[in-house]
């Protein structure tokens, strides 16, 4: 296996590793300089990171989501273009200091991971469902680690006044709320209603009790209960960033659990 | 909400219980009576935790989420339904400030701060007199603000008061029917989840090429008309493929498919999978055998099928294929197949000639091993094609329409819960200007950014009506 990808994926976590530092320079001293080398660094970053998947769907010739490996790089490559949008919408360039973090404990997740990619899927993942399902649960993920990486800068966030390195309370409270409200429907249109078509499909049923899909439950259910109390004000603030970190680290259960629960959905 | 949080606590203790228990426990319960004590392992089985989604606790819970959601519904319907339907009536604007994003744009062209310092607007709020606002600079006013809010997705609805113009900005007011629509969906989903479960039925049948498998309630039967194992990169399997009719009583064929994961044929309430294949045991397709009679230098090669025979060349004996084993053992003194998998493949043979039979067994990954036989010096077992059989899961789902209407009504109402943004502006239009406050929206910061376009574009728009560029404002 033409190892490209792998060689792209380490130049975007190198290139993400000197932004962080760079961020931190920056959010210490004010330095513009520092400031937009970093976000120029990180930039490359996505640069290569994508390019490294570009790669990796070539080589393959499947879409990056058919290994825990590729899932986890799709996963961090979506949180770093939501980085990207983010500072393209609010130019908090100080924020990366916080989010930078998230996408590299993500990648070095993804580096402990066996990274064999094969041109040959097994019958069961040669479906257009692969592609709906793995994608959206991907890109919904991606967008819960968002919320989560806003919370983390909201509990942070001491006083109600503006200024300092991190965006005002009002902002961070609006971000982690709508990356759970944007994150929600495609989770449970992807993961769970076009994974459960999909088991249908191709395994003759629609919900199996499988640990994968019971976890996509918890998941689902618990956000509901996030979302439920934030509708009706009763978790918001430091309320509802304390949640959205908990339900990063459900998800990263559900998704490490592959390594050990086994069932259906035990691919590596 | 407790629905919520009970449905989410029992589904994480179901999560952890599938993972402790062995689901193996009504078969072995001796065994875990011994290792946990028999109240432990009868309480385990009491409570169903050996397979906790199907227990009567959890289907107890999965029942209350179903009744207290469609109570919710039932009860709350005007509340979803109404907002989408109806436009709120206008109504004066509360004041700005205290976090509600506001802006006023006057046809003087001045802002408030410099109004506040304009000598005639100082004569007029102190003497209380109001600048009238005529029908004309009304229309065009208020057909500026439509058209600015309109960009934005709002809906503006009117009315006169006295001098003044009424009207309220609404944006997102599908997102109530959205959330109506996925409630329900959600309610489908469980009926239909409930109904499959109750009804619906599955069995797994194998069966080779020339196999017909008959259908459980008499509509017909499966016949396998061929199945093929495709490999590919590494010898691993890409792929494999039944191809089956669907055959009447009367023996007519009613539908044909070449099944593959994936792709499962639907016939009637029947649907026909892919699930799995395996190796005929005690049944091969062809062997490919070495052997040396006694007295002989060279080895015959011959190709026998199963329950085939072949005359020796030069002898009187006759090789008989017996039994085939893939994962032969001899348990009890007996030849079994400890698994479906080619571990050990044992081909029996029968040598029978005038002068007596003998039977003995070979294998195909020890040649050296194996009965010696008297009339043969030498019999390998060069090579064996196994029989493989399809594995077919034929399911019957009575709630599988159901739930999926369910999820696509879910998916629909999602959806407008994703994309619309409920947002409400009440606004109204004086001699002075156009006032508008924001009074509905759940993100602060992005409706403030939006009232500011919104002023900045009314603006724009009041300055190009005010120097005469059209009865529309535009020049």
């Amino acid at each position: 296996m033409n190892a490209v990808d792998i060689n792209l994926f380490w130049a975007g976590f190198w290139l993400y590793l000197v932004s962080f530092i760079l961020f931190a320079v920056h959010a210490a001293t004010a330095s513009q300089r520092a400031g937009r080398a970093a976000t120029a660094l990180f930039a490359f970053g996505l640069i290569a990171h994508t390019a490294g998947l570009a790669a990796r769907w070539w080589i393959t010739t499947n879409p990056p989501f058919a290994t825990m490996y590729e899932f986890a790089v799709t996963m961090s490559w979506i949180a770093a273009l939501s980085f990207v949008v983010f500072l393209a919408r609010y130019r908090l360039v100080s924020t990366g200091v916080f989010v930078v973090p998230v996408v590299i404990v993500v990648m070095v997740i993804a580096a402990l991971l066996p990274k064999e990619g094969s041109r040959q899927l097994m019958p069961a993942l040669q479906s257009y469902w692969f592609y709906v399902h793995v994608s959206l649960a991907a890109v919904s993920e991606g967008a819960f680690l968002v919320a989560a990486g806003a919370g983390v800068m909201r509990l942070l966030r001491r006083g109600k006044e503006e200024g300092g390195p991190l965006p005002s309370r009002v902002l961070l409270d609006e971000i982690v709320s709508r990356s759970i409200r944007f994150g929600y429907p495609l989770f449970l249109i992807g993961a769970i209603f076009a994974g459960a078509v999909w088991a249908e499909v191709a395994w003759g049923r629609f919900w199996s009790w499988d640990p994968k899909e019971t976890g996509a439950l918890v998941i689902f259910l618990y956000y509901t209960l996030v979302l439920h109390q934030d509708v009706r004000g009763k978790w918001s603030g430091r309320g509802l960033a304390v949640a959205s970190i908990v339900g990063v680290l459900i998800i990263l259960f559900s998704f490490l659990g592959n390594l050990f629960l086994g069932g259906l959905h035990a691919y590596v | 909400m407790v629905t919520i949080a009970i449905l989410l606590g029992a589904s994480v203790a179901g999560w952890i219980m599938t993972e402790i228990i062995p689901p193996d426990l009504p078969r072995q319960r001796e065994i875990y009576s011994e290792r946990w004590g028999e109240r432990a392992a009868a309480m385990v089985e009491k409570l169903g935790l050996y397979d906790p989604f199907r227990s009567f606790w959890y289907t107890g819970v999965l029942a209350m989420f179903f009744a207290v959601l469609l109570l919710c519904l039932a009860s709350r319907w005007r509340t979803f339904l109404l907002p989408s339907l109806r436009m709120p009536a206008p109504a004066e604007p509360p004041p700005g400030g205290d976090g509600r994003p506001g802006f006023e744009v006057r046809f003087d062209g001045l802002s408030a701060e410099q109004a506040g310092r304009d000598p005639l607007m100082h004569y007029a709020r102190a003497y209380a007199v109001k600048p009238a606002l005529g029908e004309d600079l009304a229309g065009q006013a208020l057909q500026a603000a439509r058209r600015v809010f309109r960009r934005r997705g709002y809906r503006i609805a009117q009315r006169r008061e006295g001098e003044a113009v009424l009207f309220t900005a609404v944006a997102g007011r599908w997102r109530s029917l959205g959330n109506f629509v996925f409630h329900l969906g959600l309610i489908l989903i469980t009926a239909g989840g409930a109904i499959g479960s109750r009804f619906g039925d599955s069995k797994i049948l194998f069966g080779g090429r020339g196999d017909t498998i008959p259908l459980r309630g008499g509509e017909g039967s499966i016949r396998v008309d061929d199945f093929q194992i495709v490999l590919g990169e590494g010898g691993r399997v890409k792929d494999y493929i039944a191809s089956l009719a669907i055959v009447g009583p009367g023996g007519d064929v009613l539908a044909a498919k070449d099944v593959r994961v994936n792709h499962p044929l639907r016939f009637g309430r029947y649907s026909i999978y892919q699930n799995s294949y395996t190796i005929a045991e005690d049944d091969f397709a062809s062997a490919r055998l070495a052997v040396t009679p006694a007295g002989y230098d060279a080895a015959i090669r011959l190709n026998i099928a199963h329950g085939g025979s072949v005359q020796l060349p030069g002898t009187a004996w006759t090789l008989r294929a017996g039994r085939f084993k893939p994962d032969f053992r001899l348990i009890g003194g007996e030849p079994r197949s400890v698994s479906r998998s080619l571990n050990n493949p044992a081909l029996e043979i029968h040598i029978e000639g005038p002068d007596g039979r003998e039977s003995g067994w070979v294998f195909l990954l020890h040649p050296g091993v194996g009965t010696i036989f008297e009339r043969l010096s030498r019999v390998v077992l060069e090579d064996l094609e196994p029989r493989f059989l399809t594995g077919l899961k034929v399911g019957v789902n009575p709630g599988a329409s159901v739930l999926l209407a369910g999820m696509i009504m879910a998916s629909a109402g999602l959806l407008a819960l994703m994309l619309q943004h409920h947002r409400v502006v009440r606004g109204k239009i004086d001699g002075t200007g156009i006032t508008a406050v924001g009074v509905v929206s759940r993100w602060k910061v992005s409706f403030s950014r939006e009232i500011e376009a919104v002023a900045r574009e009314l603006e724009q728009a009041v300055a190009v009506m005010m120097t005469g560029g059209g009865k529309d404002g535009r020049r």
